[in-house]
């Protein structure tokens, strides 16, 4: 099931209304039950893979407790099916293809069978939350569950099952464990919040997204074009992205839920090791507790500790996709980080440059990484090495014209998104109009003014969606990862 | 929240001022501008008489070059005439039937009608959004026909909902001047003079035009939709097809449904699922029952992948001309118009 489809609509107010008639184990077992139907809704084998992965970390986590003897076979065990499965349904063929290309060189010809299967949606995201538990529990850091609704539900709860955040045992878990009140203030504030998803979702998203489609599907884009296009997929992944987030974490608190914020305004970043403190951060984190950490991290020496940030970074590049131009990916944000601290620390710059040197600061970040953005949206080899060459001296004046009116168009889309960075960008820097302005919302308290106020905002983002939604839909780009 | 939206009636009211009338699809759109109707097209096929009529979108568009098979023709000098727009779908091509080549009352000895696999059932295939617009052209200011059949389709709780949306809030009318002004705001800032934003939107349509698609993307849409076939007879009722026959048959005009070969995979023709196989079955049987002809380019061994240009766009329109007039010789030999139902293909 979808956030925005119709069976989602009725699905959702649904769930909650009988959700708060219950008590809290029987709270549980419905919001298990509603997660499978939401996760099976389209193909319901997809439940099965997921209760695999439940049964497995459930027992895994429970045997190194009782066996703590063996608890490293138990950690590997639950590796071994989350791991697996991801190989299986998202790794097999890009492998087997890389083998036989790799064999060819050396003139030897094999056919291996190439599995022609779906995959799971969300696989990516509910294997590395399960992964994570097993992990935890191995490391000490809590104890195994004995509960096996409560834990079913900590893997399945639906609100950020296909596509993050990615929650922590640590913290999800927990909550899962105790009972939850409800409180009408928090639900409105999350209204606010899913609606607020929802415009950057049909609003920015998906109408940057058809620009970005128009040029990564055109044969022979000029230079502009083709960076328009560029643009206009940077703007597009971000407001898809955060705007899933945003929905997952309003629906969350409408149950009692506290997710944890995924997306902190990373196109105001200064640098690029901001940058991944602002982006994807459930993911990020991830990565730095169960892949950089325990690689050394900065324990080692700074050649080690480079070494350990470009595998992290190449790691986290293959997890969004079985293809080179993720890997690719990766190491332009490992480069890009290890390249801009080198400097910095050589040069002994300041990590926040001051004055308006700041701006430029933010500028050359945010270029950099939206210019990563074209690893990303090409997955053909072929085009990527021909976009990378591509100079604007070969482009025609009409071109030329098309490419800046398709960044103006996407920057255009894009408006709600810089007016909501630039008010961050204040919050962080101090600026006194933010600043009084929040000072002057926070005294207004939870009373009757606050709530006509974010009515109205809420009802004009539902205007904008109803008037400017875009006609074409597209899915959300993590989905397929 | 929900009363917000109802700003949109004074603001549409001082924008557009008097709101246009309602359109000759009532039932899928409340309220927008409306192109004129191409009336030249019934001049130009009075004028030229033609013998055949080629109806259809850049599956027609790419394959048939008409100057050059009225060439190859028995008698080397027949006019050929194009009922054509790209990116349409049964609708425009019945409208266009109807609308244009019925009323021009020309009797050419056959049209023929091309399309791709399940498109001729899917009424709704091309008829929403910005290709809505292309409808304009070939529709008169009612068509209660059409209008019944998208209203079959659209009865569900959620086209339901749109509809209220649309009239409670006229979202509608507000999206036809909100959005092209957000879209047009910069040419329309960069060159205020008259004629600048159409000459910069078809400089746009042409170096976006299909033609420019790249070829691994072409291929992928060619097979993004083997599968959901739907069944024929299912659909058949809320079909054009019936409405087109029932006009072949009154006004004597012999109608051939041309399916067209998609991409080929490799060298061989595009994937046939046992549910489009049976879709295909149904559709020659049902057609040639009720007095149309069928003709399939599905597993023409000439039809190869070097024809083909991207996604399932022809690139060489003269060769594939050619084969076609083989294929129908019996058609094309024939100085009378052929018997209702008879065999077309001369593989």
């Amino acid at each position: 099931m979808i956030f925005h489809s119709l069976d989602f609509l009725i699905f959702f107010p649904v769930v909650v209304s009988i959700y708060w008639c219950l008590s809290h184990r029987w709270q549980n077992r419905l919001l298990l039950a509603a997660s499978y139907v939401f996760y099976g809704w389209v193909h319901p084998w997809f439940v099965l893979l997921m209760l695999a992965s439940t049964t497995v970390d459930y027992w895994a986590a429970q045997r190194m407790e009782d066996n703590p003897g063996h608890r490293k076979s138990y950690l590997y065990a639950s590796l071994f099916v989350n791991l697996g499965m991801l190989g299986v349904f998202k790794y097999y063929n890009f492998f087997i293809e890389n083998v036989r290309e790799l064999l060819a060189g050396f003139g030897l010809t094999v056919s291996p069978p190439i599995l022609e299967l779906v995959l799971p949606a969300g696989i990516s995201f509910y294997t590395f939350q399960a992964l994570s538990y097993t992990v935890e529990v191995y490391w000490g850091h809590m104890k195994a569950r004995r509960n096996a609704v409560d834990f079913a539900l900590f893997v399945a709860f639906f609100p950020h099952l296909v596509a993050g955040p990615i929650m922590r045992a640590t913290n999800l878990l927990v909550q899962v464990e105790q009972p939850r009140t409800w409180n009408t203030d928090r639900a409105r504030d999350a209204l606010v919040l899913v609606v607020w998803g929802f415009f950057k979702k049909l609003v920015v998203a998906d109408n940057v997204g058809i620009i970005a489609n128009r040029v990564f599907t055109h044969e022979d884009p000029s230079f502009e074009m083709l960076w328009a296009g560029v643009f206009a997929f940077g703007l597009q992944i971000y407001a898809d992205f955060s705007a899933y987030s945003d929905i997952a974490r309003g629906t969350a608190r409408w149950f009692g839920f506290e997710l944890v914020l995924n997306f902190n305004h990373p196109y105001i970043a200064h640098s690029p090791t901001d940058f991944w403190r602002r982006w994807h951060i459930s993911l990020s984190t991830w990565f730095r507790d169960f892949v950089y950490i325990p690689l050394g991290g900065n324990r080692a020496g700074a050649l080690q500790r480079e070494a350990n940030l470009m595998a992290t970074f190449l790691i986290s590049g293959l997890w969004h996709g079985a293809s080179w131009n993720y890997v690719l990916w990766g190491l332009y944000h490992g480069m890009l980080v290890v390249v801009t601290r080198t400097i910095g620390t050589a040069l002994k710059l300041p990590e926040k440059w001051p004055g308006p040197l700041a701006v430029v600061q933010v500028v050359l970040t945010v270029t950099a990484a939206l210019a990563g953005w074209l690893f990303f949206r090409e997955t053909n080899p072929d085009f990527l090495r021909r976009w990378l060459v591509l100079s604007p001296a070969e482009s025609t004046v009409m071109e030329r014209q098309v490419g800046v009116y398709l960044f103006v168009l996407a920057a255009t889309w894009g408006v709600p998104l810089f007016v909501d960075d630039l008010w961050a960008l204040g919050r962080e820097r101090g600026w006194r109009l933010v600043h009084g302005a929040e000072a002057r919302w926070e005294a207004l308290g939870p009373g009757a003014t606050r709530a006509l106020l974010q009515a109205g905002a809420a009802g004009a983002m539902v205007t904008l969606i109803l008037v400017l939604r875009s006609r074409v839909s597209l899915d959300f780009i993590y989905f397929q990862f | 929240m929900l009363l917000v939206p109802l700003v949109l009636r004074p603001l549409n009211a001082a924008v557009v001022g008097e709101l246009p009338p309602l359109g000759y699809l009532p039932t899928l759109e409340i309220r927008r501008p409306h192109g004129p109707f191409r009336a030249e097209a019934i001049e130009e096929l009075r004028a030229g008489n033609p013998a055949w009529v080629f109806i259809g979108d850049s599956m027609l568009g790419t394959r048939i070059n008409p100057g050059h098979l009225g060439r190859i023709s028995t008698t080397g000098n027949e006019y050929v005439s194009f009922l054509y727009h790209a990116a349409t779908g049964p609708a425009w091509w019945y409208l266009a039937f109807k609308n244009q080549l019925v009323e021009s009352g020309v009797k050419p000895r056959v049209t023929f009608i091309f399309f791709r696999d399940t498109n001729l059932t899917d009424t709704m295939f091309r008829l929403e959004g910005h290709y809505g617009n292309a409808l304009d052209e070939v529709a008169r200011a009612d068509e209660p026909e059409l209008d019944r059949l998208v209203a079959a389709h659209r009865k569900g709780p959620w086209y339901r909902a749109h509809r209220w949306l649309d009239t409670t809030y006229q979202t509608n009318v507000a999206t036809s001047w909100m959005e092209p002004a957000i879209r047009r705001w910069w040419v329309r800032w960069r060159d205020p003079r008259p004629g600048a934003l159409e000459a910069f939107e078809w400089n746009m349509d042409q170096i976006f035009s299909v033609d420019t698609i790249r070829y691994d993307v072409g291929a992928d849409l060619a097979q993004s939709d083997v599968a959901d076939v739907p069944d024929f007879h299912r659909d058949l009722p809320t079909s054009v097809l019936p409405l087109i026959l029932d006009l072949s048959k009154q006004h004597g005009l012999p109608v051939c449904f041309v399916r067209v070969q998609r991409r080929p995979v490799g060298n061989q023709p595009p994937e046939q699922s046992p549910e489009l196989v049976r879709y295909v079955a149904d559709l020659k049987a049902w057609l040639e029952a009720n007095g149309a002809m069928f003709h399939d380019d599905t597993g023409d061994p000439e039809l190869t992948l070097d024809l083909y240009e991207d996604g399932d766009h022809v690139g060489d329109r003269t060769r594939y001309t050619e084969i076609f007039r083989k294929r129908l010789d019996p058609l094309f030999r024939s100085s009378a118009a052929p018997a209702p139902g008879s065999p077309v293909d001369g593989r």
